[in-house]
Order: structure tokens, then C-alpha cells, then sequence
């Protein structure tokens, strides 16, 4: 019986492990569109959050601009939030974070993703998948009522989960990137 | 005394041949004459109706060109040498032909005025844009409000809003790999959001209503 289990479970590694040999790998030019598309999106979520914080965009946008973001994330991705004022790293879940973001008690708040790259390429798993990270650097300035001004930078790093799909459209079946970001670690605050 | 009685019969005879002569020849005359003056009469007639109807012709405002130049044919058929008559149908010919120059001049006058509308219509109106044109605007856009009419405006080129939009970010090996599929309006708010536009459009199809039911761009290199 044990003999008859273990044969099962070797049957499924091994059906595992070849179904993610069976995927060839990428060519260096494929590679390079896959990897700039990643990194695209990344760039539209440095979009969003800064649509999302500023004071000027209107309610109903911001809130479009958080749906939109949200569908760049993985179910259940957290995003770190680092203050100057303490050592701790917060985690919230993508949405709550955005959602805080927008009704920040500052009077105008602009943020700024800057110096955004791969530090680790993306990489095929055993299950198919490619994940990497890429690394943001985000400027955050805030000026409450009084004219007090916070500035602070932040390092974060952004694990990225590229995955092969397929989908029928009008008939016809479309192989795609499907991009998804996970979570976002706070891994250096520093002030200015 | 017999040849008395016949020498009275013959002139009797005589005088009843003279007398039925002359009634005779006195008939014929008078016939000839009403005759003639039975066409005199109807020639008078016809003259007085060509004139009334001269005249009304002259008078009238209603009737095309065309119309009238029936009615003074039918006139003018009558061959009546009146020289009122005569004189009536050459100012009615003048009145004919003024009318026709005043229509052509009213329709070449109606067709530059229907020309010049036309041409201020267009100025004034935006042209008729192209999908490019409505991308351009819409990353363009001073603020939400003006992207979102440009972005209701470009919709209406789409048999829906979610008429679907494939990304091919390049092609290999013979194959296209895409981006995840999105919908026209997602993609136009995306634009919108990003204030950029990296693709080209690549392909278009339509629907039997002539409305894009499919978008396929690709991405600039």
C-alpha cells in the first residue's frame, strides 16, 4: 500500500517536473519583450499611485485609478509603508493601502517612482512561472494645512510573477504574458 | 281667242321664272354673307380670348416657365394676325424667358449660399476624427473631464465597450505574443491615466454594422 503511494507521488513530481521542462526556454529577444513588459507595468503602477495620492484628482477617478491599480496585483499582495518616524515596517493588503493613500491628511502630496530596474531577472520556476524583482525608489512629499512639509524616500522592492496563458478571443485562441505584481517590501527609508 | 289664253299662260310662265331668278340670286348673296360674318364673328372671338388669356398669362405669378410657354404655344397656334395680339405674345415671350434667367440666377445664388453653409459647417465642426486622432486627444487632455468625452466619443466607434484589444508586444519566430487581453474601454482609460500610448494600431476588424468589433495593436519598437 505505502509501496502503491509512493509511486503515486513520484508519478505527479515527475509529471510536474516535465510539464515545466516541456515550456521551452525564452530567446533572448522574447526574453527582453517580456522582461520590458513587466517593467511597463510597474511604470503604470507608479502612474496610478501618484493619480491616487494627488489632492487634485477627483474622488471618482481616484477610486477608478485603485480599481485599475488592483487588477496589477496578485490576489492577497501586501505593500509595505515605512515612516521616518519609526523603525517598524507597516503591511497592508494593496487595496487598504491605496485606499489610505487617497485620504491622506495632507493638503497636497506628490509621489514619485524613480530609478526603477530589475535586481533580479526574471527567472523560469519549476512550475512554469517567471519571477523576479524590481526595485522603485519612491519620493513622497506631503504639505499639511500649516505649510509643514514631510519628504521622505523610500526603496522598495516589487516581486514580479510573469505567467504564459491562453484565452479565446472572437474564436480564435491568443497565447499571452499574463503580469502580475505580489507583493512590495520596504527596503530602505530615508529622509529627503 | 286659243292663242290669246297662251300668249297669257307663257307670260305668266315669264314672270313666275323672273320672279323665282331673281329670290334665287337674292338667297345665295345673303348666305355668303352670313358666312362671312359668321367667321368675322368667330375670329373677333378668337381674338378676344387670346387676348384674355394674353393677359391672364401675363398677369400670372404662379405657373413655371415651362407652363407657360405651353399655354402661349397653344396661343400662338391660332395664327391670329392681330397686331394687339401679336404684340401681347412678344411680351410674353419677354416674361418667359426673364423668369427662366430669374430661376437659374435663384438656383445658382440657392447653390453658393448651400455651398458656402457647407463650408462654414465644416469649419466649425471638428473634423471627423480617426482612432489615432481620438488616442492623441485623449493623452492630450487638459483634465479628466474633457478625456472622458473624447473617450465617449471614440467608443461610439466600437460595437461595444468591451469590444476586446489584443497588445502584441513582438513578434517571434512566426508566433505574436501578447500582452493580457484588455477591452476598449480599459485600454482608452489607460491612456488616459498613463499619458502615453506605446502601440500602433496593427489591425482593425468590423462588424457588419461597420463598427470595430476587434482591435489589435502592437507595440512601438
Amino acid at each position: 500500500m505505502i509501496k502503491k503511494q509512493i509511486c503515486i507521488v513520484v508519478f505527479c513530481l515527475l509529471a510536474f517536473a516535465l510539464s515545466a521542462i516541456a515550456q521551452p526556454e525564452l530567446s533572448p529577444e522574447r526574453k527582453i519583450a517580456v522582461d520590458s513588459l513587466a517593467l511597463e507595468k510597474v511604470k503604470d503602477l507608479s502612474k496610478y499611485i501618484s493619480m491616487i495620492g494627488d489632492k487634485k484628482t477627483p474622488f471618482s477617478e481616484a477610486n477608478r485609478a485603485i480599481d485599475r491599480a488592483m487588477e496589477l496585483f496578485m490576489e492577497g499582495s501586501q505593500m509595505g509603508v515605512s515612516a521616518l518616524s519609526r523603525k517598524e515596517i507597516k503591511y497592508y493588503p494593496v487595496r487598504k493601502y491605496l485606499q489610505r493613500l487617497m485620504a491622506l491628511n495632507y493638503q497636497k502630496v506628490k509621489i514619485d517612482w524613480f530609478n526603477i530596474q530589475y535586481i533580479s531577472d526574471l527567472q523560469r520556476q519549476p512550475d512554469g512561472k517567471y519571477v523576479g524583482v524590481i526595485t522603485i525608489y519612491q519620493k513622497f512629499e506631503g504639505i499639511t494645512k500649516e505649510g509643514m512639509k514631510y519628504v521622505d524616500t523610500t526603496k522598495k522592492d516589487i516581486t514580479i510573477y510573469v505567467e504564459r496563458k491562453k484565452t479565446q478571443i472572437n474564436g480564435r485562441e491568443i497565447g499571452y504574458w499574463d503580469v502580475m505584481l505580489g507583493d512590495i517590501r520596504v527596503s530602505e527609508t530615508k529622509k529627503g | 281667242m286659243k292663242i290669246t289664253l297662251s300668249k297669257n299662260v307663257f307670260t305668266l310662265l315669264l314672270l313666275c321664272l323672273i320672279a323665282f331668278a331673281s329670290f334665287t340670286t337674292t338667297s345665295c348673296g345673303n348666305k355668303k354673307k352670313l358666312a362671312e360674318q359668321q367667321a368675322a364673328q368667330e375670329r373677333a372671338a378668337k381674338v378676344s380670348q387670346a387676348k384674355t388669356d394674353l393677359q391672364a398669362l401675363l398677369a400670372d405669378t404662379n405657373k413655371s416657365p415651362e407652363e407657360l410657354e405651353r399655354d402661349l404655344a397653344r396661343i400662338k397656334a391660332m395664327n391670329l394676325n392681330d397686331p394687339d395680339v401679336i404684340a401681347m405674345i412678344k411680351k410674353a415671350e419677354e416674361k418667359i424667358s426673364k423668369k427662366k434667367a430669374d430661376i437659374a440666377e435663384a438656383k445658382r445664388k440657392a447653390e453658393e449660399e448651400a455651398r458656402l453653409n457647407a463650408e462654414k459647417e465644416a469649419k466649425l465642426k471638428p473634423a471627423k476624427l480617426t482612432l489615432n486622432d481620438y488616442f492623441a486627444r485623449i493623452i492630450a487632455a487638459p483634465n479628466a473631464a474633457e478625456a472622458n468625452n473624447y473617450i465617449a466619443d471614440a467608443l461610439k466607434l466600437f460595437a461595444s465597450p468591451e469590444t476586446p484589444v489584443l497588445i502584441a508586444i513582438g513578434v517571434f519566430g512566426g508566433e505574436k505574443d501578447y500582452d493580457k487581453p484588455t477591452t476598449i474601454k480599459k485600454y482608452l482609460e489607460y491612456i488616459k491615466d498613463q499619458k502615453k500610448n506605446l502601440n500602433t494600431i496593427d489591425n482593425i476588424m468590423y462588424d457588419g454594422n461597420g463598427k470595430i468589433k476587434e482591435l489589435e495593436l502592437m507595440r512601438k519598437k
